[in-house]
């Protein structure tokens, strides 16, 4: 059984914005006015953050810092502890899911969340004109979830999937052309189009893999480590 | 499966919290429902003879 | 002769307490009434609203994910621990000036915790979904601690009113001829037959006392489980065991400077000044007192810890509360809970009902302000996202309707619970409980002032 993790190399990241975008048209992800966006309520799964410098040298060498930030997919997530309804899971290869069938929107894993990756829909969807005849029709099959890039109903939280309906769709795949999965048949969308290659996906269980390796570089940190929630996302150091 | 982990299950998974709000509240409305009763039965016998 | 048949306790201000009840329904009613289902048309309007369209009708929005309805939520509970505090506390404590004004205590726990219950509705994005709190309960979410308890807590507080009420439904079932027939079946229907027999008054009076040592526990950990909602979460400042306390101390304060409140109203309304008298009042200020003092030993120990911690992301949220954005709340709500009822308590409320109702409401506006401080700050200043997002949230005018409503919702209850039962309990105020004549019906008035009892002690 894999354990699906995502290594990003903030040295390499030029913060040009594509994995969001590629999220965006990848998992349907709504717009909101700009109205909306001002209060705080565009829906990013994948949000890159401008950071705070600090002292004059920053200031006077200009070199601003980025972080580009999906959902961690703790091993230990608190999102998952709170929900009361379990719409939000760990499946058996460690990706922190979301059902929209089944969240009641109580929001108390939103507010749970120490990175703020969950997203709640104050409205009922909308795209612009043309925008909502080019969605992505991917579906995650299976038990009647609504989940990944399906259209979600007002009031319900989503967040970051991995692309889990990507993970399906390549076990699929291999299935019909009648060969073993390989991991390296699934990558996220925000993997494939990062512009820079600074993002890697793989199985963190495989010693050989990508992950795996970058992990033990001496520029590996993880967001928040103290807060226990041990993500499955890990950063390269800039430098 | 060993009796940690069945416990354990009973809170983590999704269903059985439900259950134990019900059981909850359903003993409770038998213990207020009998005390109820037993309350407006006081001296009844007394009455009677 | 034998025993009679059906025999009330003798009260010698029987006539004060049901004389609000007698008169039919008129025009002030009816203007009363309506005036508040207008209030709470207007919050059932901004509701269908807010269903139809979406939660984005509020301000709420990314990272404050809950507002004021969650205050709402904490506030309301919190009213709710003014009647358990009174009646089940003070009961156990054997303090004898809590009996005449337990029941306006209890009525109110009554009525406001279905508006706690309403909040967290009125909260949800979905609430259509709501059994699935029952299909997929998962008991390791606070929520479902909170659920459960507040379920238990409003049902055993029925129990608890109901019980108490028995012998004076009985009692009004048996003494108010003149009141429409639907409503002398309805007392019918409720006395269950009550036939105030003393073994039923000891069976009652022992069903009390053992309810109240389950009130009181139950109290405490409604509390304090409502505060963990909060508190399980590794959000900066909420995340503290102090929470806990914190809160159910407020929740006390705040619910019994309520009842002052309600008090002083019923006292007026419905002339009751010598069944209320002042010296209840000046017992209700001790306990105020006492826990004002209790408030600020809480401010104190939570903001020096988190002051002397110098915890980056905590320190955070302690200036958004002192000097950010939620700096004239959270002074006001120093002023108003502390400072200023404090010297009014000390300086003019004894024997003065005005000022202890101005300290009162004082002490419930800032106990809302406060819940919202504790609540809203930690939100703008989430643990990663501080640095990068800050938050910010104004409240939209839905959220204030729909507030509205629900406060409106609580007096409506009030008052008309208050014009069909008797908001004093008469068998409780009672000389005594003992049957001394074999027919009530002809109790010898001329006894009576050489029992009377002082009350309010
Ligand atoms: S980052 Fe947040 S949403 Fe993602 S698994 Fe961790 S706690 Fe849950
Ligand atoms: S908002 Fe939905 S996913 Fe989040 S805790 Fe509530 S029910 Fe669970």
């Amino acid at each position: 059984m894999a354990k699906w993790s995502m290594v990003i190399d903030l040295d390499k990241c030029v913060a040009c914005q594509g994995c969001s975008i590629a999220c965006r048209f990848e998992n349907n992800t709504p717009v909101v006015s700009p109205e909306e966006a001002a209060l705080g309520r565009s829906i990013l799964w994948n949000e890159v953050f401008p950071l705070r410098s600090e002292g004059e040298a920053a200031i006077a060498s200009a070199q601003a810092k980025f972080l580009t930030r999906p959902c961690m997919h703790c091993e230990d997530p608190p999102c998952i502890k709170v929900c009361p309804v379990g719409a939000t899971y760990k499946d058996d290869e460690g990706i922190v899911r979301q059902n929209y069938a089944r969240c009641i929107g109580c929001r108390f894993c939103t507010v749970a969340c120490p990175y703020g990756v969950r997203y709640f829909n104050w409205y009922e969807p909308s795209w612009e004109e043309g925008m909502d005849t080019h969605l992505n029709p991917d579906r995650v099959a299976g038990r009647g979830d609504l989940e990944g890039p399906a259209i979600r109903p007002k009031g319900v939280v989503e967040k970051c999937t991995f692309c889990i309906h990507r993970h399906h769709k390549a076990i699929a795949r291999a299935e019909a052309e009648g060969r073993e999965f390989r991991n390296s048949d699934y990558t996220p969308a925000c993997v494939q189009t990062c512009t820079a290659k600074a993002r890697f996906f793989g199985d963190f269980d495989d010693p050989n893999s990508t992950v795996s390796r970058l992990s033990q570089s001496r520029r590996a940190f993880r967001l928040l480590d103290e807060a226990g929630t041990s993500p499955k996302v890990i950063y390269l150091h800039e430098g | 499966m060993d009796l940690g982990n069945l416990i354990s299950s009973l809170f983590l998974s999704p269903g059985p919290g439900g259950v134990i709000v019900i059981l909850v509240m359903g003993g409770a409305a038998t213990v207020y429902f009998f005390l109820t009763r037993w309350i407006i039965a006081g001296g009844k016998d007394e009455d009677n003879h | 002769m034998r025993q009679a048949q059906v025999y009330h306790p003798d009260n010698q201000y029987e006539e004060a307490i049901l004389d609000p009840i007698k008169p039919p329904i008129n025009a002030r009613d009816l203007l009363l009434w309506g005036g508040l289902l207008v209030v709470m048309g207007i919050g059932v309007a901004a509701y269908v609203r807010q269903f139809i369209l979406g939660l984005g009708v509020t301000g709420m929005n990314r990272p404050v994910y809950w507002g004021v309805y969650i205050t709402n939520f904490v506030f309301f509970i919190g009213l709710a621990h003014s009647g358990t505090f009174i009646s089940a506390i003070l009961r156990l404590s054997g303090a004898e000036f809590r009996k005449p004004l337990a029941r306006a205590a209890e009525a109110l726990t009554l009525f406001s915790l279905p508006f706690g219950v309403a909040s967290i509705m009125i909260d949800m994005g979905r609430p259509d979904r709501v059994m699935n709190v029952i299909l997929y309960g998962r008991f390791e979410s606070p929520l479902l601690w909170d659920f459960t308890a507040v379920s238990l807590y409003l049902f055993s507080s029925v129990v608890f009113f109901y019980l108490s009420l028995l012998p004076d439904i009985a009692l009004c079932r048996d003494r108010l001829e003149d009141v429409p027939s639907w409503q002398r079946s309805m007392y019918r229907i409720l006395a269950l037959g009550w036939k105030g027999h003393p073994e039923q008054f000891h069976r009652l009076e022992r069903v009390m006392d053992g309810m109240a040592i389950f009130m009181t526990m139950l109290v405490v950990t409604v509390h304090t489980v409502v505060s963990w909602v909060f508190g399980m979460t590794i959000q900066p400042v909420w995340h503290s065991a102090l929470i806990g306390p914190f809160f159910l101390l407020g929740a006390i304060f705040s619910g019994t400077a309520a009842v002052v409140i309600v008090l002083a109203i019923l006292r007026k309304a419905y002339h009751l000044e010598d069944v209320l008298p002042v010296g209840l009042f000046n017992s209700l200020r001790k306990l105020l007192i006492v826990f004002s003092l209790g408030w600020l030993y809480m401010m104190i120990a939570e903001h020096l810890t988190l002051y002397y911690g110098n915890i980056p992301e905590e320190m955070e949220v302690f200036w958004q509360r002192f000097t950010g954005d939620f700096s004239i709340m959270f002074w006001v709500m120093t002023f108003a809970v502390f400072v200023v009822p404090i010297l009014i308590f000390i300086f003019r409320g004894k024997n003065s009902i005005a000022w202890m109702v101005t300290a009162s409401v004082l002490i419930n506006i800032g106990m809302w302000l406060e819940r919202y401080v504790v609540i809203i700050p930690t939100e703008t200043r989430p643990r990663l996202l501080y640095e990068l997002v800050q938050g910010s949230y104004t409240p939209t005018w839905t959220e204030w309707a729909i507030t509205a409503s629900l406060f409106a919702g609580m007096f409506l209850l009030y008052s008309i619970f208050t014009r069909f039962f008797p908001v004093v309990p008469l068998w409780e105020t009672a000389e005594t409980l003992e049957p001394e004549t074999a027919f009530p019906e002809k109790r010898q008035r001329g006894f009576r002032g050489a029992r009377r009892r002082r009350l309010g002690g």
